[in-house]
């Protein structure tokens, strides 16, 4: 029986002997981690930016002096997008959807802001983020970064089309559509072409969500109801007008903002309604042939037509907002660098050097921006008049739907197609297929 | 001379063969031309490039992201094919050589598997994959290209198998070599070129698919070279690069071409052995 | 073998031991399990890869599952299919896709006969002519695609030019199929002449000699004695092309993704799976395409007689 105490007293020496040394090792081993975590810690956090890289290099600069500004707490790393919206949203929705690490900031298209916020793959940003990133921008660009009041994504730049004409071929900018397509007509078919964005993809519903909104109407209501109406079919109308009227550009039906633009700087066309992009590269491209220099010579902007006479024409916003990913490892430092690379001084370095118009209004009066965009003003009112694209997370089926039920712009029936539309709609709200 | 081989009859087949090569070589030249072309006078609608240049190419290897996804069509491509040969060579040996049941259910099942469409294996795959994380990986796309080079070498390995004399082996043993002696010496040389084929093959068909690779894959991590020419980036975020995807489209398949050319007997052979031996 | 004592048996030539109660000898019973073992793993990748994935997706088509509303996930029961089939942008691109398989498959099965008996006649040139045909082989099928679409745009391409367009083929249905269809016609008729390239070498030269002397012309060779004999080989070559044509995916994503209502079933199933990330109506659709091709199979293998098993 003593034997057994003993060995039991043993055993539990032994055990006891074990767990002393266990907890010996685990304590180093907590130690040296924790000490490996803090020096990791000490060198910068690695943001990874996924966005289309400028072409002048403002924005790789940019993340350069903010990591620098930084004082060693970020580096920001750019990774460049895909060729198009479209691609661009896929690849990032995959990766989103795999809740992968690897991205922290994201360059969001506008109509993108909806669908990720309600999926939950955007960190909200709010208090004095929130005030930081909204002081000083268009209602306008600060609407489409928020989500249902919360805002989600930073934003970046803004975007609207205008109305490019020929100043030697037509005196009077027009102010409605039916005055575009009548100016149109009086000229002749070899250089009184409309350029207009006619494919199937997202601009075709830029288009339509544009004369929607110019007649007073909109796609969804609040609660996400289809409520198109008397002013889609205005707007489908107008789009068969101009399908029809023998002034469309012969490919409108597969032409995108490019194809336009290189038809209007060739000569071929009297009106375009494109973004101001056109007017720096109608610029550069002035020095290519005697043709190009002349329409450069001559070309105007106005506002974005309406439809109704006296209603001035609203125009669908574009741009970009920088979002933070849910599953980035760093994410305050993340909305810092957003920030940071958001600010006035950017802003007018991405409008000087890659024509991409400035969230900020005070912008609009800086004379280094107004020297690169003489139409700032007419820009800036624009932007006043503006409205987003449906402000939903089914967003793209919504786009789908009005691509799919609107196409081709010249067979088009009005009251049928936006009947079709609105069905095909409301089939999509419940999850079926149109 | 025979009754066939008039003038007639020669000058009939040598057109006959013009214009096939024609047939065969037309839009080969044509995305050549393409790429060769400045990006100025790419609109020229013109056959042959009036300007030349290579800065297509130059940007093409260039950007880090299409060498990348050629890497990785390559590694892919290869591991695929490699795995596919090891089990298909087991059950090709074992169906022709060996009796078992559920022989003629195998080859039926391999048969209906070449059939199942890619969509509608990618779907599962993809929800499966982002949540194991194999989403976007080498590993991610290798294993669902099985589901057709698996099935392929299958189905070419024991149609070449089914030629082999495999009484030889005995013949060698009698002879005196040992077991393996007598495979490898005789029946490894006979059974190598069936699966040189059968690799050749299965390389092919996975060098060429594009729905799985668009669907699993997002970036130079796993995308492949198929994939990444229709994600080339232009100029602006408006523009369209055609020479530089013309550029990538040669560049994926002069090697693809090359292989094919150099190994054009054993294709052949391996394409009708399927078909006329069964 | 053990005798029963006292009874009178033939003895019978030298043979193996019969088998055991249970059916096989020591041997057989070891080829057995030595030829499952070593099929095992190809059935086992086989299943877990091709089978798998259809399974779960008809599991998955069964729910509400959108990526985008992960808290509306639930099951659902047919509705995902009832709201397919009652949908007409699916019939719509069903209609695409027999479109673009029956055209394709009619002038590939043409064009490539002509191929083959060229190859097999051709006293010249032979090694040019395969070496041709295999060509549009070891193209990529998206280059094909990018290669067709690029000459028949009118921003890049030759055709408009050449053959004086007003109207750009790419902006019209029937335009985007002509060019969808050319790929893929390019790219697969040489597959479809080596098939049948192999099966023409099989017809006895004997009948053809015998039919010439009896003043057969070589049209009524082609269709009296050509044609019945490579019918096992050609319907074998059709049901695979048929099969592959209706499951078309990279021509018609490369050549206008779908644009003027060209869409084909497939590229429906990866937008709905992919741009809508709607997993559970998505995989209703990739289970229907299933589904069709069964019933093509299924056609061919009972109505046309085609069989692979059968020489």
């Amino acid at each position: 029986m003593f034997d057994a105490a003993r060995r039991s007293v043993l055993r539990s020496e032994k055990v006891s002997r074990a767990v002393l040394a266990a907890t010996l090792v685990l304590a180093g081993a907590a130690v040296t981690a924790c000490g490996a975590v803090s020096s990791a810690a000490q060198g910068p956090a690695q943001l990874v930016y996924y966005t289309p890289i400028d072409s002048n290099g403002t924005n790789a600069r940019a993340a350069k002096t903010c990591s620098e500004q930084s004082g060693g707490q970020y580096n920001i790393t750019l990774t460049p997008e895909a060729n198009s919206s479209d691609q661009s949203r896929q690849l990032i929705v995959q990766r989103l959807a795999a809740h992968y690490s690897d991205i922290d900031l994201i360059n969001m298209d506008t109509i993108w802001t909806a669908e990720f916020a309600a999926a939950g793959w955007l960190k909200p940003i709010t208090g004095a983020n929130r005030r930081e990133a909204l002081t000083g921008v268009l209602p306008i660009a600060a609407q489409s970064g928020e989500y249902k009041g919360t805002l989600y994504a930073i934003p970046l730049n803004t975007n609207a089309q205008l109305l490019w004409y020929r100043k030697d071929l037509v005196h009077t900018p027009p102010s409605t559509w039916a005055q575009l397509i009548a100016d149109a007509k009086r000229l002749p078919a070899s250089d009184g072409l409309i350029e207009e964005q006619g494919a199937e993809y997202e601009g075709y519903v830029v288009w339509f969500n544009s004369l929607l909104a110019s007649a007073g109407g909109r796609v969804l209501t609040a609660d996400n109801q289809p409520s198109l109406g008397a002013p889609a079919v205005a707007a489908a109308r107008i789009i068969k007008a101009v399908a029809t009227s023998g002034r469309a550009d012969p490919s409108l039906s597969t032409d995108q903002e490019d194809q336009g633009r290189l038809a209007f700087e060739a000569g071929h066309a009297a009106f375009m309604l494109n973004w101001p992009y056109v007017y720096a590269a109608g610029r550069t491209d002035a020095a290519t042939s005697p043709v190009t220099k002349h329409v450069w010579e001559n070309m105007g902007w106005a506002p974005y037509p309406g439809v109704y006479p006296g209603v001035p024409g609203k125009s669908s916003v574009g741009g970009a907002n920088i979002g933070v990913s849910v599953y980035s490892q760093h994410p305050n430092l993340a909305i810092k660098a957003a920030l940071c690379m958001t600010r006035y001084h950017w802003q007018n370095e991405e409008a000087i050097n890659e024509g991409l118009p400035p969230v900020t209004i005070a912008s609009y009066s800086d004379p280094q921006v107004v020297k690169a965009y003489p139409f700032a003003s007419v820009l800036l009112k624009q932007l006043e008049h503006a409205t987003n694209r449906p402000e939903t997370p089914l967003y793209s089926d919504v786009s789908l739907a009005i691509q799919q039920t609107l196409h081709p712009p010249a067979s088009i029936q009005p009251e049928q197609s936006i009947k079709a539309l609105g069905s095909c709609l409301k089939t999509l709200i419940n999850g079926g297929l149109c | 001379m025979t009754p066939e081989n008039t003038p007639t009859r020669r000058t009939l087949w040598m057109f006959a063969a013009i214009a096939v090569l024609l047939y065969a070589l037309i839009p080969v030249i044509w995305i050549a031309s393409l790429s060769l072309k400045t990006p100025e006078s790419i609109g020229d609608g013109s056959f042959f490039p009036t300007h030349w240049t290579l800065s297509n190419y130059s940007t093409v290897f260039h950007t880090g992201f299409f060498t990348a996804a050629l890497r990785n069509s390559i590694g892919i491509a290869l591991i695929a094919t490699v795995l596919a040969l090891v089990f298909a060579s087991s059950a090709a040996y074992a169906i022709t050589r060996l009796d078992f049941p559920g022989k003629t259910l195998i080859l039926a099942g391999a048969l209906a598997v070449t059939m199942f469409p890619a969509i509608s294996i990618v779907g599962g795959l993809y929800n499966v994959w982002r949540n194991v994380g194999l989403f976007d990986t080498w590993p991610g796309l290798f294993i669902p290209y099985l589901s057709f080079s698996l099935p392929l070498c299958i189905y070419i390995l024991s149609a070449f198998f089914r030629e082999i004399p495999w009484d030889l082996e005995k013949a060698a043993q009698m002879d005196g070599a040992t077991p393996l002696q007598a495979f490898r010496q005789v029946i490894l040389p006979l059974a190598m070129p069936g699966v040189f084929t059968a690799g050749i093959l299965a390389f092919i068909a996975a060098w060429n698919d594009f729905l799985f690779a668009n669907v699993l894959t997002t970036s130079n991590a796993a995308r492949t070279a198929p994939v990444a020419m229709a994600y080339f980036t232009g100029a602006s975020q408006f523009q369209q690069p055609a020479g530089a995807i013309a550029a990538g489209a040669i560049v994926v398949t002069v090697p693809i071409l090359i292989m094919v050319l150099l190994f054009q007997r054993r294709i052949v052979s391996g394409l009708t052995a399927g078909a006329v031996k069964g | 073998m053990a005798t029963v004592a006292g009874t009178h048996t033939t003895v019978a030539p030298a043979r193996p031991a019969p088998p055991a109660a249970g059916g096989l000898t020591g041997r057989a019973r070891a080829e057995r399990r030595l030829g499952l073992m070593l099929t095992l793993p190809s059935v086992l990748v086989m299943a877990l890869v091709a089978g798998f994935p259809i399974i779960y997706a008809f599991w998955l088509s069964l729910h509400r599952a959108d990526l985008r509303f992960p808290a509306l996930d639930r099951w659902i029961g047919l509705d995902n299919y009832i709201s397919i089939l009652t949908s007409h942008t699916w019939w719509t691109d069903v209609e695409n896709t027999l479109i673009i398989s029956v055209i394709s498959v009619l002038f590939e099965l043409v064009l490539g006969l002509l191929i083959a008996e060229a190859m097999y006649r051709a006293l010249y040139a032979r090694t040019w002519i395969r070496v041709a045909v295999l060509v549009p082989y070891g193209a990529v099928t998206v280059v094909s695609a990018f290669a067709w679409k690029l000459a028949f745009d009118p921003a890049t391409g030759f055709v408009p030019s050449l053959l004086n367009l007003s109207t750009p083929p790419l902006t019209t249905r029937g335009g985007t199929f002509l060019v969808i269809i050319a790929s893929d016609i390019w790219k697969t008729t040489p597959f479809i002449s080596l098939l049948m390239l192999g099966a023409l070498a099989l017809v006895p030269e004997d009948l053809y000699k015998a039919a010439k002397v009896d003043g057969a012309t070589s049209l009524q060779r082609f269709f009296r004695i050509t044609l019945p004999l490579i019918r096992p080989a050609l319907m074998v070559a059709l049901l695979f092309r048929t099969l592959d044509a209706f499951r078309i995916y990279d021509a018609v994503y490369v050549i206008g993704n779908g644009a003027n209502n060209t869409a084909s079933v497939s590229l429906l199933g990866y937008q709905v799976l992919i741009n809508r990330l709607d997993l559970g109506l998505g995989s209703a659709i990739a289970v229907l395409i299933f589904i069709c091709v069964g019933i093509i199979a299924f056609a061919f293998f009972r109505f046309l007689g085609a069989s692979p098993q059968r020489r």
